[in-house]
């Protein structure tokens, strides 16, 4: 009897852990695929750096520093961008995510929902930097870098909902 | 005997998980390095990561798919609830069109009997027929400094690299990467996206480049020339990359030498592309053949 429990609770873990990493995988190709809905005009949210930031902070034991990295290169490689941008970018994000782990942990909703703006700041600054050293010099306009980071906010909420309930499911 | 083994064994493991502890703690620093040497390689030589990102891509293409398919779904679906109206007024709109285009077609039909006898009289080579791929957009680049588009069609389709790719209206793009199921598409409006086109009533060539906005630039023009608004832009089809006068836009503003093209086709809300095949050049043949033609014997 003892040993079925213990089969099951092991089953149970995996299935969290894979859970964790389907949801990773589903937000990488949602990141890539043409939606309509979630566009305006050319403008894509942040999809994966939602669940790069989400599991960061929930499970980092599940999102050590190479697979956010791993994570960033697929991104990169399947939807055409600078290889190694979102790498670097969301490498960069974990490790200030691991530093702050302490004082984000304890911290409300909102707060942790700002520090996600802040986070889409961020890669939009990193991504507009590589654009301007790649294209000669090129000063595009700063309008889709903030309506980036705006879209990617208001559509956070919406897009943890699944997260926040593969989390409940870890208790 | 066998304690010493197991000694040996227990300090062979401390000395293989100090090891593993020691690149642990030094990865996140060798990982940014990593990814520093890669974005350095991917700006300075991008062709370095073409072959993966086009296998990888070429992988994943029916995953994009599959995912994107129930979110085109619900738009579709949205779209056609709150579009009856705009359906009406689509159609009145359409059936005038379409009157006005019956006249336009017997127009059309005169012109070019007219234009075939010319043709036949002066003995014109004829221009090789062109034919077309239809295909689904599935995924673009997700960012606003990269304009691209992943289409579900690759080298099993007949897609070729170099291949211009219409819209609804005009030219779109072109393919840049093709894997066997899937390919890439970069965009007119991209910053590394450059035309050589033709400016309709001047006959003036020019390069069409991307500014990564919603405006293409007509570059490489005499400072003298005079272009009017509304002027149509098309390929030119010189180097034989595209077909000549594949229509893409109209010059919509003359500002400092700067001539600014508005493009036929927004590709932002292109759904379906069309590529077009690279026809066989009749008179390419034609010269093959004659030249595989055995040589008679008088002449060896």
């Amino acid at each position: 009897m003892e040993e079925s429990n213990e089969a099951l609770q092991k089953v149970v873990a995996i299935v969290r852990i894979v859970l964790v990493y389907l949801s990773l995988v589903f937000l990488m190709l949602l990141n890539a695929s043409s939606i309509p809905i979630f566009e305006i005009g050319n403008i894509t949210p942040y999809f994966l750096l939602m669940g790069i930031y989400f599991w960061t902070l929930s499970r980092p034991g599940l999102l050590p520093f190479y697979l956010s990295f791993l994570f960033g290169l697929a991104l990169d490689f399947i939807t055409g961008q600078t290889v190694g941008l979102n790498a670097l970018c969301f490498l960069l994000i974990s490790f200030v995510l691991f530093s702050q782990r302490r004082f984000l942990k304890g911290q409300v909703w909102p707060v942790l929902w700002a520090g996600y703006g802040v986070a889409c700041l961020f890669v939009g600054f990193i991504h507009l930097l590589v654009f301007i050293l790649s294209s000669g010099f090129h000063f595009p306009s700063l309008m889709p870098f903030l309506a980036t980071a705006l879209v990617s906010v208001l559509a956070y909420p919406l897009m943890t909902v699944p997260m926040v309930a593969i989390n409940k499911f870890f208790r | 005997m066998r304690s010493l083994t197991q000694r040996y064994q227990r300090r062979k493991n401390y000395r293989a998980a100090s090891a593993v502890g020691r690149v642990v703690q030094y990865s996140p620093h060798a990982l940014v390095g990593m990814a520093i040497i890669i974005l350095m390689t991917s700006i300075i030589i991008p062709a370095v990561w073409q072959k993966p990102r086009v296998g990888i891509t070429d992988t994943v293409a029916p995953l994009i798919a599959a995912v994107g398919q129930p979110f085109r779904f619900i738009a579709d679906g949205i779209s056609g609830m709150t579009g009856i109206t705009q359906l009406r007024a689509e159609n009145d709109r359409l059936k005038a069109e379409n009157a006005r285009l019956k006249e336009w077609y017997q127009t059309a039909l005169l012109l070019k009997a007219e234009n075939q006898s010319l043709k036949d009289l002066l003995n014109v080579i004829p221009e090789p027929e062109q034919s077309y791929i239809s295909t689904r957009v599935i995924g673009d680049s997700g960012s606003s400094y990269v304009r691209s588009l992943l289409i579900q069609a690759g080298k099993e389709d007949g897609v070729v690299e170099g291949q211009a790719v219409m819209g609804s209206q005009g030219m779109i793009g072109r393919i840049i990467e093709v894997g066997n199921r899937a390919s890439r598409i970069l965009l007119l409006n991209d910053i590394n996206s450059r035309i050589p086109v033709i400016v309709e009533g001047t006959n003036q060539k020019a390069i069409l480049a991307g500014t990564n906005d919603s405006y293409l630039m007509l570059d490489h023009l005499p400072m003298d020339i005079l272009i009017e608004e509304g002027a149509r832009v098309v390929t030119s089809g010189h180097g034989g990359m595209f077909p000549q006068g594949l229509p893409i836009g109209k010059v919509i503003k003359t500002d400092d030498n700067q001539v600014m093209v508005e493009a036929f086709t927004d590709p932002v809300n292109a759904n379906y592309v069309q590529i077009i095949e690279k026809p066989d050049d009749p008179n390419v043949r034609q010269s093959i053949n004659v030249l595989k033609t055995p040589m008679p014997s008088s002449i060896k």
